[in-house]
């Protein structure tokens, strides 16, 4: 069994989607599902550390990614049959007015590879959406992405938009090209992350 | 006015500084959109971009949206989805023939108003290169797809449309890019520009993998150079000069392949020091560039004294290199609201730094 788990998170590491898949449908049978789940955190892991470590990039961040989410959608309802659903919640979107997504997708995917609920908002989300979804999800955590100059302002007024309603006390993270720890700081948000490996740990220490 | 790679580098040599501006001159006109709309308007926000900072070239506005909004409307999309659609599967073959043709018809205002302005500015204003511009295919193809960087990996492990239903809506998607930005750009050279610029931020490290690159992989070739190749063929053809743009992070590899595509002016985003990549790029091809204008809002991302030190630092390693180099922003400068000011004060500075 130990064998199979080993596997399926070496077929995580290189992004082998089918192999995962195969290997996942078989453990499901057998196996209990948070060894099978830790077997794919531990996969993506590594990948996240590579990629910090610059040794591999965001194609192979996103295809080991890709594989995951297939083996999730599989593991997810034994998953929540033995009560080990994720503990926290993040909702995740690109600002009012910015169509960018890759640094956003990337960053959901290593999140979801850490095993937290992420609620993808998309692109182009005003404040009262992200304001919705976080109350109705009850999430932990709010994540705002930007790619422009020009965008980062709507960065503020969702901040705004969450600091002065029932949620203000929501912990919020900010990344993206333009944004710095400086930026975030103006703004009033709890974390700058100034890539996507870093922002999982920024989400765990907000969670913490 | 037709404009030559000597006179290029002849501007280079002559210490030319060009930044790119006409977003924040737009910006200054009471009613954007109508400025866009109106060729008059807008040949006269580009002439006043080059006047106030004393450039030769009349660089356009860089407006990355314009070709995805038209093969929008050429799928059938509805407007508001312009913008932000994706396609999930392969369109029908009655769907693809339709866009193509639609295509091939009028171009939408913001297109037509952009190609318009170019022969405005060309008989206003005849001591002034004009320059049009275009989106480039793979940039233009990767905001058409749900995950454009998985289908482009796929296809660089060998994964061909016939393996792989990703690849292939993404190599379907590639080809409309191609139509649609032949068509923009057979337009524009219909009013005789001296340059076409082409942004193709996309062809970088996050969409292709150097790892895939080094094992031997031909999907930069394939994807991104092939088709860049082609429309330097025709825009050169049409007797106008190539500049092209990519503010991505970039391999070696990369910068060779840009190189060697031998646009007059090769524009690199600040990712890359340009004096440590200009023996990658020939001698006749001008290098352009890459002060981090991206931080240019704020007095806390970077101030006026940085600005001018960083300014200085590229000319005096750059002239060391003695590589044709004339000192711009790293992109089109985009006005931030509420910071044009701050902004136009750091243009200043390095247009006058010594």
């Amino acid at each position: 069994m130990d064998e199979k788990l080993t596997a399926l998170e070496t077929a995580i590491k290189a992004g082998k989607r089918k192999d995962a898949l195969a290997l996942t449908q078989e453990l499901v049978q057998s196996s209990p599902p948070g060894g099978i789940l830790n077997a794919l955190i531990s996969g993506m892991n590594d990948v996240g550390k590579r990629f910090k470590a610059n040794e591999i990039f965001v194609p192979e961040v996103l295809v080991a990614a890709r594989a995951m989410k297939g083996c999730l959608e599989v593991l997810e309802p034994k998953l929540a049959a033995a009560g080990l659903s994720p503990e926290h919640t993040i909702v995740m979107g690109t600002v009012e007015g910015d169509l960018h997504d890759i640094g956003k997708n990337l960053v959901v995917m290593l999140l979801k590879g850490a095993n937290f609920n992420v609620i993808d908002l998309g692109v182009n989300v005003p404040p009262e959406k992200f304001y919705e979804a976080v109350k109705e999800h009850h999430a932990n955590v709010l994540a705002l992405s930007a790619l422009l100059t020009t965008t980062m302002p709507a960065m503020k007024s969702t901040i705004e938009k969450m600091r002065g309603s029932d949620l203000k006390d929501i912990k919020v993270m900010v990344g993206g090209a333009p944004v710095t720890q400086a930026y975030a700081d103006e703004i009033g948000a709890d974390g700058y992350s100034m890539d996507a490996a870093s922002a999982v740990e920024l989400a765990k220490e907000l969670v913490g | 006015m037709k404009l030559s790679r000597q006179q290029v580098i002849g501007m280079a040599n002559s210490g030319l500084r060009m930044p790119i501006v006409a977003d924040i001159v737009l910006h200054e006109q009471p009613d954007v959109m109508a400025a866009r709309l109106d060729p008059a308007q807008l040949a006269q926000v580009l002439e006043q971009g080059a006047r106030r900072f004393n450039t030769p070239i009349a660089l356009p506005l860089m407006d990355l949206s314009l070709e995805k909004a038209f093969l929008g409307k050429a799928l059938g999309i509805p407007e508001a989805e312009w913008a932000t659609f994706h396609l999930h599967s392969l369109p029908d073959e009655a769907t693809l023939a339709k866009a193509m043709e639609t295509i091939a018809g009028p171009l939408p205002p913001l297109m037509q108003s952009a190609a318009d302005a170019l022969e405005v500015l060309g008989k206003n204003a005849q001591d002034l290169y004009v320059c049009g511009m275009a989106i480039g295919p793979l940039s233009l193809a990767t905001k058409l797809v749900d995950d454009p960087i998985v289908s482009i990996a796929m296809a660089a492990s060998g994964m061909s449309a016939e393996d792989d239903e990703d690849v292939e809506l993404f190599e379907c998607v590639l080809k409309l890019s191609m139509a649609v930005i032949e068509r923009n750009l057979r337009a524009q050279l219909e009013k005789k520009p001296a340059a076409i610029f082409i942004a193709e931020p996309a062809a970088n490290m996050v969409y292709i993998s150097p790892n895939q690159m080094a094992q031997g992989s031909d999907i930069f070739e394939r994807y991104a150079m092939s088709l860049n190749r082609r429309i330097r063929d025709f825009v050169e053809e049409s007797g106008a000069q190539l500049f092209f743009h990519c503010c991505g992070e970039l391999t070696d590899e990369m910068v060779k392949a840009f190189g060697d595509l031998r646009p007059v002016i090769l524009s690199l985003g600040s990712p890359r020091k340009l004096w440590e990549i200009e023996h990658l790029v020939p001698k006749d091809v001008v290098l352009f560039g890459n002060l981090p204008s991206k931080k240019f809002f704020s007095e806390k991302e970077i101030t006026v004294p940085q600005v001018e030190e960083l300014a200085r630092e590229l000319l005096e390693k750059m002239k060391a290199t003695n590589h044709p180099f004339i000192l711009g922003s790293e992109c089109d400068i985009l006005c931030v609201p509420g910071c044009h000011d701050e902004i136009v004060k750091k243009i200043d500075a390095f247009i006058h730094v010594h």
